[in-house]
């Protein structure tokens, strides 16, 4: 496949940062490498032209058998030393060496993306190229590395095999324009077209996938067995199928073309173009023995495959080159979420925070989300932000987390803007319970924790797994709080429901020292009580702090501090629950609406 | 796969394997044919041009045979050649590639098929599940492999049986040498596969497990956490350099037995045996007893360290694979042959859509599994066009008992009556057409908005899925995209789709109840997304559309319930009250405390 977009790096440039890097990580990796990929051109080379010929030559001479004999033994025994040295390399060092790759390339990874900011994340080219980097990186750098051998030792085995056809006959040489042609002429029209039906091909491939993607999940289990979905499904898997084969029949004749004529300039010209003509210059002219007869014999297959594997690795390289550079790039990346060059520590002691005039719109988006947005919370306020979906006010906690920064305005904490705090220390002040949790194959104490435990954290643990009501769940697994979760790589793991596991991650926010609790939509998956009980908990434990609370149930509300509606990125009513009731604006509209049916015929509350 | 271990007799072996190529036979069996056939003719092909046309023109040349001879020899050759060459363009790059989708299509959708058919207890057995999704997953390659394997062995058998012919004519003693040399590398080998095998094993797990590690970095579901919470980098890394560690000691730990077993089969057996020893001899009978030509020499040598060593070498590596692929054959046949404990009985009596239905729990009880019992002693009986709602906590077997009334599951004691019939004696197909449900957690299948209302690939009447589209509250939703109803929902494969908010998916999953004539309707949990406003709107348009409909709903929130006839509370699989609103409420009980707690928040008197 080729490469549409255009590289940053050329290809030398490529191949050398390859090779600098795993140098970096281990330089005997490299040296041992090239020797490996020696040795088997070496042994190639050695058989078809050294061995063979003089095999060949000492049983046409009648020279002495024990020399022939001595010979033969010393080549077995160069071919020993050779697989030892071959085996060795493959079967140990180099998978040892793989891992200890993996591990220096994983601590470079993990260190960038980490910091990259999430901004990145929502730009969709650049996630594709990130992830298509970061995926097989190990591998790309192993390709990369192999098939640069390759070209090397098969560049230097066509010159030794050109050379000695030369010294046997000039003209015989000649012969190596036949694989040029059929390997960078027809084979190259040939993957180009491969290409280009491959392209075609894409949107079927895509539907074909997404069928073989979702048809066992357990999600459509029960509609499958009670409507006739699967049927839709089906057809869309026939006809994406139909599709495919009548892109494959359009390409069909040309393809067979290219490929019969690569296939004759390739092998036909080259093995029986050269024997025929051995042949005659041995039968007819009689100007070469029947030893170098035999030696065209034996060095046809290598003329014809150097070549080749010259042009295979050639394509590979160019290939992996394109994820090189992404690679690259993403290593050189410089992160837009800039620190302050003289940080400040922010205290821990929270007086106030204030948005003034933000205003923030997502990458490639062209309607803001946040617009000129302003508001103060204060010290120790419990506030709720309610809100239809997509008023802004998940951006906004994302904002004030600093995972991106405003495109105008500020937000302050104390007073100061918080570009100015250190931005770890900054972090760190937050306490937070997402909506879009996710939970981590590791143990339970850990995704609370979110890092190593130690022995002191057990309490903490505990309680904060109560106050988010999951600890009787958690007491019945095996391993307590040490259990394992999810069954990504271990199979012993515990699999926990959707509102458990919600509910651990709510302990995460309970389990952090933070000056700063925030609770976005944490109880979308649990039953009333447990949503109660979470809410009655998390004001027993945030007794001090402030906290924002995101829902858009509004019976939380009543008993806020203060309830912001947010519409459209902007503040649209703001205070107390009974004040805005007064007010009788869009929140009483909206918290009536739901309210409405809690309260009987004589409008009496139950 | 754990199941690797056991042991398999070889009549299973057989028979497994057997089963897998019928069914790529019946797909394809021209593939099939040509696949084997190909290989065949390539073989004995390149046996003409490599050893035997070889030894024809060494000879030629050595007896100063006249040119012609050479000539002929080519003739005759050469369109054998080029029709082997004409016959694998056209195979390549089209026969191929077209015939393994078909394959593959005829082999999912079988199973498939299958899938969305078998007894969905079976989903909730772990094991059973991951088998599932191995078997899907891993059908097409599996079976490629297959297919290939069979066409190995007869190209494997071709070149070794043209091997023996070349001995038994032209040297008898090389089958000596051949023999040795096939013996002991199939007894090593079979050692160095188990050896692999026991690598594969160990490796298994920590290989998920660093691929997962280093996952988590560049995938964009974690990239706030990673931010919020800096040591959990740390931790991971920490983590990601054990796993890398213990990989690296298995390597370690393998690595001699690996590479002692590889050089007797690659060296001693190979290299040595075939090359060296029988070089020694084959220039001993040139050169000394002088019965050999020079022809038969070379001839000879290629049929021993080519010809031969290439056929035994696929054996050998092929060979162990069968009882590999028996495993994953087995575990397909066993698959598809599963008998279901639910059976779509064509000739039972068939429910009727017109009728008014009686459905009766008589003391039914069930669980998923032995161990828990999530329903006792249910006795209900809900009369045709009754409003029932069914609340409880999380775990309280809900959404279990409208599982086991739409007969996804059967009961473990007790009876559900259908008219006074148990709704065993009823077709399946068309009981399950009394009901139009939707279910918690519903997500669209990448198909149109009509597709995914109608869930049927037959024709629909617009118009009234338009309607059912303002019933559920979709109208202005649908009013912004430009290809209304047959707006394709997703982008799972088509870049012009729409991705619904999950409060808009659950109106579209809601339009096939308002679209459906099924007289009884199921909803659990329909309202969790949506907004107040929406939620209100949408009972309000339920309870008008469904009046002389069966509706069973389950809710979370009580403030919906009061639009039952009846409520129906569920506590530990048990029904511990009901009534309706009114009753529960002057009972004074569960109902009534639950149904405080959560309105308590909206008092509010104006």
């Amino acid at each position: 496949m080729q490469t549409e977009s255009k590289n940053k790096y050329t290809l030398i440039g490529d191949i050398c940062f390859i090779f600098k890097t795993v140098w970096n990580f281990d330089w005997r990796r490299v040296v041992l490498g090239i020797l490996n990929s020696a040795t088997v051109y070496l042994l190639e080379i050695y058989t078809s032209i050294i061995f063979f010929r003089y095999v060949f030559d000492s049983i046409s001479d009648e020279a002495n058998y024990y020399k022939i004999i001595t010979f033969v033994g010393a080549s077995l025994l160069l071919y020993m030393v050779i697989n030892l040295y071959q085996l060795w390399y493959t079967k140990r060092f180099e998978p040892i060496s793989d891992s200890a790759m993996y591990r220096n390339l994983a601590q470079l990874v993990f260190e960038k993306a980490v910091d990259v900011e999430l901004a990145c994340y929502d730009d969709a080219d650049f996630y594709n190229k990130y992830t298509m980097a970061m995926a097989d990186t190990e591998k790309r750098i192993k390709s990369v590395m192999d098939n640069t051998y390759s070209i090397v030792g098969s560049t230097i085995e066509a010159i030794i095999v050109y050379i000695t056809l030369f010294s046997i006959d000039k003209w015989a040489s000649l012969v190596g324009f036949f694989p040029i042609i059929a390997n960078f002429v027809f084979a190259y029209f040939y993957n180009k077209l491969v290409f280009e039906r491959y392209k075609e091909n894409m949107p079927w491939f895509r539907e074909r996938d997404y069928v073989n993607r979702v048809v066992y999940l357990k999600n459509y289990s029960n509609e499958f067995r009670m409507t006739n979905g699967y049927k839709i499904i089906r057809d869309t898997y026939f006809r994406a199928h139909e599709n495919i084969f009548a892109v494959l029949k359009k390409y069909r004749r040309k393809l067979v073309f290219y490929h019969f004529s690569d296939m004759v300039f390739s092998f036909f010209f080259v093995l029986q173009g050269l024997l025929f003509y051995g042949a005659y210059r041995a039968m007819v002219t009689k100007s070469i023995s029947i030893s170098d007869f035999a030696v065209f014999s034996s060095i046809m297959t290598n003329a014809t495959f150097s070549i080749r594997k010259i042009s295979e690795s050639l394509t590979q390289v160019i290939n992996a080159g394109m994820y090189i550079d992404n690679f690259r790039s993403f290593l050189v990346y410089k992160n837009k979420l800039v620190e302050s060059k003289s940080p400040v520590i922010p205290s821990e002691d929270i007086k106030s925070l204030e948005f003034r005039n933000v205003t923030f719109t997502y990458l490639g988006q062209k309607k803001p989300v946040i617009k000129n947005l302003s508001f103060i919370i204060n010290k120790g306020e419990k506030v709720v932000f309610a809100g239809h979906n997509g008023a802004g006010k998940s951006t906004i906690i994302k904002l004030l987390m600093r995972l991106y920064d405003p495109d105008e305005g500020q937000i302050l904490v104390n007073g100061i803007d918080i570009k100015e705090y250190d931005l770890d220390a900054y972090r760190n002040l937050f306490g937070v319970a997402f909506q879009d949790y996710q939970i981590l194959a590791m143990t339970v104490a850990e995704n609370v924790l979110m890092r190593h435990k130690n022995d002191a954290d057990t309490e903490k643990i505990v309680s904060a797994l109560k106050a988010s009501g999951v600890y009787d769940k958690i007491c019945q697994l095996e391993g307590n709080i040490d259990a394992m979760l999810t069954n990504e790589f271990d199979d012993d793991g515990n699999v926990l429901s959707g509102g458990e596991y919600q509910k651990v991650a709510i302990a995460r926010a309970f389990a952090k020292k933070s000056s700063i609790a925030v609770f976005d939509e944490p109880s979308s998956a649990l039953d009333a009580i447990s949503e109660n009980n979470l809410y009655q908990n998390m004001k027993e434990y945030a007794k001090d702090k402030m906290v924002l609370y995101i829902s858009h149930r509004l019976g939380l509300a009543v008993e806020a501090d203060r309830v912001i509606l947010f519409e459209n990125g902007q503040v649209c009513e703001s205070g107390q629950h009974s004040d805005l009731m007064q007010q009788d604006g869009k929140y009483a509209d909206l918290f009536r609406k739901q309210a409405m049916n809690y309260v009987d015929e004589q409008g009496e509350v139950m | 796969m754990k199941e690797g271990t056991q042991r398999q007799s070889l009549k299973t072996i057989i028979s497994n394997n057997l089963f897998g190529l019928k069914i790529a036979w019946k797909a394809t069996p021209l593939y099939v044919f040509s696949k084997i056939l190909f290989q065949i003719a390539n073989a004995i092909v390149m046996f003409f041009e490599h050893v035997y046309g070889m030894k024809l023109i060494i000879e030629a040349i050595q007896y100063n045979k006249p040119f012609t001879y050479v000539v002929c020899y080519y003739l005759i050759i050469s369109p054998f050649i080029l029709g082997l060459y004409t016959f694998e363009s056209f195979f390549w790059p089209y026969f191929n590639i077209k015939s393994t989708e078909k394959m593959h299509r005829d082999i999912m959708t079988l199973l498939y098929d299958k899938t969305t058919t078998i007894d969905l207890e079976k989903y909730d057995d772990s094991d059973f599940y991951s088998k599932l999704v191995w078997n899907i997953t891993q059908a097409p390659a599996q079976i490629d492999k297959l297919v290939d394997n069979v066409a190995s062995v007869f190209c494997g058998l071709t070149m070794l049986g043209i091997g023996a012919v070349m001995f038994y004519n032209f040297d008898r003693v090389g089958i000596v040498f051949a023999s040795v040399s096939l013996i002991i590398s199939l007894l090593v080998q079979a050692k160095l596969n188990r050896t692999d095998y026991d690598l594969d094993v160990s490796l298994n797990k920590e290989l998920k497990k660093r691929s997962y590690i280093y996952r988590l970095f560049y995938l964009k579901d974690y990239a706030k956490e990673f931010r919020l919470n800096k040591d959990l980098k740390q931790k991971q890394f920490d983590e990601f350099e054990k796993s890398n560690d213990n990989i690296a000691n298995s390597y370690k730990a393998y690595s001699l037995k690996r590479i002692w077993y590889s050089f007797v089969v690659e060296y001693l057996c190979k290299t040595f045996t075939l090359n060296g020893l029988y070089v020694i001899y084959l220039i001993y009978m040139a050169m000394i007893k002088k019965v050999l030509s020079y022809g038969n020499v070379v001839a000879l040598y290629r049929t021993a360290s080519w010809q031969f060593s290439t056929g035994v070498f696929s054996l050998v590596t092929v060979i162990p694979q069968f009882s590999k692929s028996s495993l994953y054959m087995g575990s397909i046949q066993k698959f598809l042959l599963l008998k279901n404990k639910i059976v779509d009985d064509k000739d039972a009596q068939k429910a009727d859509e017109s009728m008014d239905n009686v459905i009766e729990f008589c003391d039914v009880s069930f669980g998923y599994n032995k161990k828990k019992q999530v329903l006792h002693n249910i006795n209900l009986t809900i009369h045709s066009g009754e409003k029932i709602a069914i609340v409880g906590y999380n775990g309280a077997g809900k959404s279990t008992f409208v599982k086991l009334l739409m007969r996804l599951y059967d009961t473990n004691s007790g009876e559900i009556l259908l008219n006074g019939k148990n709704v065993k004696e009823y077709n399946l197909h068309s009981y399950r057409k009394l009901f139009a449900v939707v279910f918690q957690n519903f997500q669209p299948i990448a198909a149109t908005i009509a597709e995914n209302i109608v869930m049927d690939n037959k024709p629909y009447d617009k118009a009234r899925v338009e309607e059912a589209l303002i019933k559920s509250g979709f109208e202005k939703r649908l009013k912004t995209l430009e290809r209304g109803i047959e707006t394709q929902l997703t982008r799972e494969f088509d870049d012009n789709g729409v991705n619904l908010s999950g409060g808009e998916e659950q109106k579209v999953a809601l339009a096939r109840v308002f679209y459906s004539n099924s007289p009884v309707i199921i909803l659990d949990e329909p309202s969790s997304a949506m907004d107040p406003i929406s939620e209100y709107n949408m009972y309000k348009n339920l309870t008008s559309y469904t009046k002389d409909k069966t509706l069973i709903f389950i809710s979370h929130r009580l403030s919906t319930t009061k639009l039952a006839d009846r409520i129906i509370m569920l506590e530990n699989g048990r029904i511990i009250e009901q009534g309706t609103h009114n009753q529960l409420i002057q009972r004074n009980g569960k109902y009534a405390e639950m149904f405080e707690v959560q309105s308590s928040k909206y008092e509010y008197r104006e």
